[in-house]
């Protein structure tokens, strides 16, 4: 799938130049070298490490909160890291334009996403040690992401044509443009998230059974959550800085990965749906290239319009959810 | 939320279309099978937006190409205060207008120039505004602040009571617009945005003079900027080159770049460059993707209006593939984001509609520059 | 009261529960003072609301007393990790379990998670108390099947045998039998009852089957709204405790058939 992702795109490049320019050879063309090593290739790590960290965050979210529309934005992460970005482009609309000199560089917006982000997590963690009832903690990350949305809105009306513009392409989502050392970034985070999760994939087996039996066999339910909290907004937190909020992935793919997989069993199921998300990305980002055509769609309308009808289908054959 | 983000985006991109590359309608041909008025030949000669005949009694001002897709025209008939010939059935605006509201910062320059500053008594989001004597005017609050230029403060402006409303509109129905038009304030929708020749642009001109009653002033503007634009193309094709240009920038994943039939793109034609999108059809702006620009124009000698960019560091951050154009590397970067007015205002989006002539001549010094040895740029400066 | 202390595995003193709110405590029960003999079989009786699922969590730790002290094995079970209970105490709740996609076999081998390692890896041993809990409570020839494609009472089976893997001394059951037609209850209460003699373990459960319970409880535990009362069936009968419990208008209790009777108008 990767290599498909790599070989398909705007310019039809020849296999034989793609395997030289990923091996080590020399390509017949210098661009065509260019376009594979440092647009293609990032691109499509960046695709599965988007899918990844997405599709595992939805996992966890889904396991903790026991419900099927969890997902990693549930906490208000997206929203978050939105705020921030909104923040950073459009505030110049309400407070003079002190800031968008700045404002469109790639790093500030990754740095104002992943504030944002960070932000709203700590508020939302805050309140979660207070409260008890897990499925409050979804409802108050939902509130928030419509508080966020709210205060989006604002700034989006005071802000003009080319500020929104630039924010507007940014929720689109992008798994382009990230340098290598962007994505070394990624991946070291994607390290730290991914290793924190491997320590809680036992008592997310045993909290299969519910909060109370995952009690009595052991589990510290407080510590496991505060661990999976922490790492799905690390993992989600990346992705949205990196990436933009990419849609749908994160929901889906964990419930396409049980259907086709029919077990539970985290240990089996973590890297299933880490797999499934990336396989799911690179086919998404495939698309939005739309091969041999000059034109490119943005990433989060392909992975909701393609994605979408294939988890309604395969519910309305299957006929269950099950976690 | 999606939703509401897709129909913003929609909005933007349109603003978009405004401020950086016009787009013409297709008009049927039946449009341009109009009821010539006895005698009369239409004044209008490079715009295909409109059209202006002039009688004894009054002027016939025809909108033909109010929005995009247009496919209805709006008549206006401009009678002098004085006169008061029989005219039944059609909008009637008294000439010369004292007061007007405009909507759009092209028109700004054109009042300007034919020394009618004054009669401004209202515009949407008064931070845009460049124009020095308007700006001296806007710091005495002799010009209302209209709000967001999408959504116009209807209050405000029928408080105004100007004696006439140069709108846009992107779209047939415009609310604002018809409650503006209820309570007798007549609106005139300007099509400038949409045309796609420079000249065509700059010709709107005599729809003001029309409106002012100053036609002799605003043929003669006119006419100079004509003389001074051919005189121009024409040095231009006495160049022994013809420089490779890339244009635009990368929005996200999307590389927006003007048409070959736009108006950006007729510049580079007239300033006898090779543009490398020339030959596509289509007059508002191509949406590539990076593979595409990049295997094309890799190696373009000069970059002419890269985005928003001000600085190389700043285009590099925003994203890394930048830095490997040839244009890039060889600091043949040029842009008009560096030109702005006192209140942050992009001079370009102002005044060029305007002076479409030094617009030629900016890109002209840049691509040959020993035609031009002694110009200095108005517009178009070098990235740094 | 039996006073044998070496055989006490679990004891309270002067025990309160109940919830705690933002204004002031909610007290269910106070000065509960229990013990609870090794190997013994108790089941829990009382008035719907009165207690007994606040009891069994509060003796599990799975939530804290309002005041007293519980004494697990002579150890204060405040002392204990959580980790530590689950290798003395395990459960069978009321609660439903979610739908998920676990078969038999991985639900009993849950069971298992206090003694494997951080990955939760089955050794040999793991894989021995698994197939004996699975064989205890014959659910062996459907190990492979998914747990929401069992009936009720095969469910409750399956729960009882991941408990049974957890291979702890102390076994609490809420209501194992409830919605269960009388052949599951009766298979339930005496597999029950089977395991705590031949394995020596003791179990409490908590239940409404007064007839059953009488039958077959080793010691009753008899919560009233103001007073916990204990002790073998027949000294409950005996002191008419028994027949105080559900003492209304509509029934009474029959000394000989161990019943409570609907009243004749």
């Amino acid at each position: 799938m990767a290599l498909l992702n790599l070989s398909l795109g705007s310019v039809s490049i020849p296999f034989k130049d793609i395997f030289h320019s990923l091996f080590g050879g020399e390509s017949s063309n210098k661009t065509w070298q260019y376009i594979i090593t440092d647009y293609r290739l990032p691109k499509t790590i960046t695709a599965i490490l988007v899918g990844s960290s997405l599709s595992i965050s939805g996992l966890l979210m889904q396991t903790l909160f026991r419900n099927p529309l969890a997902g990693p934005f549930v906490l208000g992460i997206s929203s978050g890291a939105s705020l921030g970005v909104a923040f950073l482009l459009l505030s110049a609309g309400l407070f003079g334009s002190t800031f968008s000199n700045f404002a469109s560089t790639s790093y500030s917006m990754v740095l104002a996403a992943s504030l944002g982000a960070f932000l709203i997590l700590l508020v939302v963690l805050i309140t979660a040690a207070k409260v008890r009832n897990t499925m409050s903690i979804l409802i108050i990350g939902l509130m928030f992401g419509s508080f966020t949305s709210a205060i989006i809105s604002v700034l989006a009306y005071f802000s003009n044509a080319e500020q929104l513009q630039q924010f507007m392409f940014w929720s689109f989502g992008s798994v382009g443009n990230l340098t290598w050392f962007d994505i070394g970034l990624f991946l070291g985070v994607e390290v730290v998230g991914f290793t924190m999760i491997l320590f809680i994939v036992k008592p997310l087996n045993s909290l299969l059974l519910g909060e109370n039996y995952a009690k009595s066999m052991g589990v510290n339910f407080k510590t496991t959550r505060k661990i999976a909290l922490i790492a799905t907004s690390l993992l989600t937190g990346v992705v949205t800085a990196f990436a933009g909020p990419i849609a749908f992935i994160g929901l889906a793919v964990p419930h396409l990965t049980k259907l086709i997989m029919t077990t539970s069993n985290h240990k089996v199921l973590m890297p299933a749906v880490a797999l499934m998300g990336a396989i799911l990305m690179l086919i998404s980002d495939t698309i939005a290239q739309l091969p041999s055509s000059t034109y490119t769609l943005p990433i989060n309308a392909v992975t909701t319009l393609f994605g979408a009808p294939i988890v309604i289908w395969l519910l309305v054959r299957k006929r269950k959810i099950l976690f | 939320m999606q939703i509401a983000l897709i129909k913003m985006f929609k909005l933007i991109n349109l603003i978009r279309y405004i401020f950086l590359f016009a787009f013409i309608s297709q008009y049927s041909c039946q449009d341009q099978v109009v009821k010539r008025e006895r005698n009369n030949e239409n004044i209008v000669t490079f715009a295909k937006g409109f059209e202006l005949y002039k009688t004894d009694d009054y002027t016939k001002l025809i909108i033909k190409n109010p929005y995009p897709n247009a496919n209805k025209q709006f008549v206006y008939y401009l009678v002098n205060k004085n006169q008061h010939p029989k005219l039944t059935n059609v909008v009637v605006i008294h000439i010369p207008i004292r007061s007007i509201v405009a909507t759009s910062t092209t028109h700004i320059p054109m009042i300007d120039a034919l020394n009618e500053a004054n009669s401004l008594i209202g515009f949407p989001n008064l931070d845009y505004i460049s124009t020095p004597r308007v700006r001296d005017l806007i710091d005495n609050h002799k010009i209302v602040d209209l709000g967001n230029n999408l959504q116009v403060n209807t209050e405000v402006l029928l408080s105004l009571n100007p004696d006439v409303l140069v709108g846009f509109s992107m779209q047939s129905e415009n609310k604002i617009y018809k409650t503006i038009q209820k309570a007798g304030i007549p609106v005139i929708l300007n099509g400038d945005w949409l045309e796609s020749t420079p000249l065509g642009r700059a010709e709107w001109l005599k729809f003001f003079g029309a409106l002012y009653q100053k036609d002799a002033l605003a043929d003669s503007i006119f006419n100079t900027i004509v003389n001074d634009y051919h005189q121009v193309t024409k040095l231009a094709l006495s160049a022994k080159t013809r420089p490779t240009i890339l244009s635009g920038n990368l929005n996200s994943t999307i590389w927006n770049l003007p048409a070959g039939e736009s108006y950006s793109a007729q510049f580079f034609k007239d300033a006898n460059t090779h543009y490398y999108w020339q030959n596509t059809t289509g007059n508002g702006s191509l949406n590539l993707s990076f593979e595409t620009v990049f295997n094309q124009a890799q190696n373009a000698q000069y970059w002419i209006a890269a985005g928003p960019y001000k600085s190389f560091v700043e285009m590099r951050e925003t994203n890394p593939h930048y830095s490997k154009f040839k244009a890039f590397k060889t600091k043949q970067v040029y842009t008009f984001a560096l030109t702005l007015g006192k209140t942050g205002g992009t001079l370009y989006y102002e005044e060029a509609a305007l002076k479409p002539n030094i617009v030629l001549k900016d890109l002209i010094k840049v691509v040959h520059p020993e035609l031009l040895p002694n110009y200095k740029p108005y517009f178009l400066k070098k990235l740094n | 009261m039996d006073t044998n202390t070496t055989n006490l595995i679990l004891k309270t003193e002067q025990l309160s529960i109940g919830y705690l709110t933002k204004r002031a405590p909610i007290v269910v029960q106070q000065n509960l003072n229990i013990a609870l003999n090794s190997g013994s079989f108790v089941c829990l009786l009382g008035n719907n609301g009165v207690g007994k699922s606040t009891l069994l969590r509060t003796l599990s730790l799975m939530q804290l007393p309002l005041g007293g002290h519980i004494f697990l094995n002579q150890k204060s079970i405040e002392k204990y990790s959580s980790q530590e209970i689950a290798l003395e105490i395990s459960l069978v709740l009321t609660e439903p379990i979610p739908q998920n996609n676990l078969s038999v076999l991985e639900v009993v081998a849950l069971g298992r998670q206090p003694y494997t390692n951080w990955i939760g890896k089955l050794t040999f041993d793991d894989h021995n108390f698994i197939e004996q809990a699975m064989e205890q409570t014959q659910i062996t020839k459907f190990a492979s099947k998914k747990l929401h494609e069992l009936s009720d009472g095969q469910k409750q089976r399956v729960m009882i045998a991941r408990a049974l893997a957890q291979n702890t001394s102390l076994i609490f059951l809420d209501e194992p039998t409830a919605h269960l037609d009388i052949h599951y209850k009766v298979s339930i209460l005496s597999l029950l009852k089977n395991i705590c003699k031949s394995l020596n373990k003791s179990i409490v459960i908590a239940t409404h089957e007064v007839s059953f319970a009488t039958q077959l409880a080793d010691q009753l535990w008899l919560m009233f709204p103001d007073k916990f009362v204990s002790g073998t069936p027949d000294e409950l009968i005996k002191n008419k405790s028994l027949q105080k419990l559900f003492n209304s208008d509509l029934v009474s209790f029959d000394t000989n058939s161990k019943h409570f009777l609907i009243k004749p108008r």
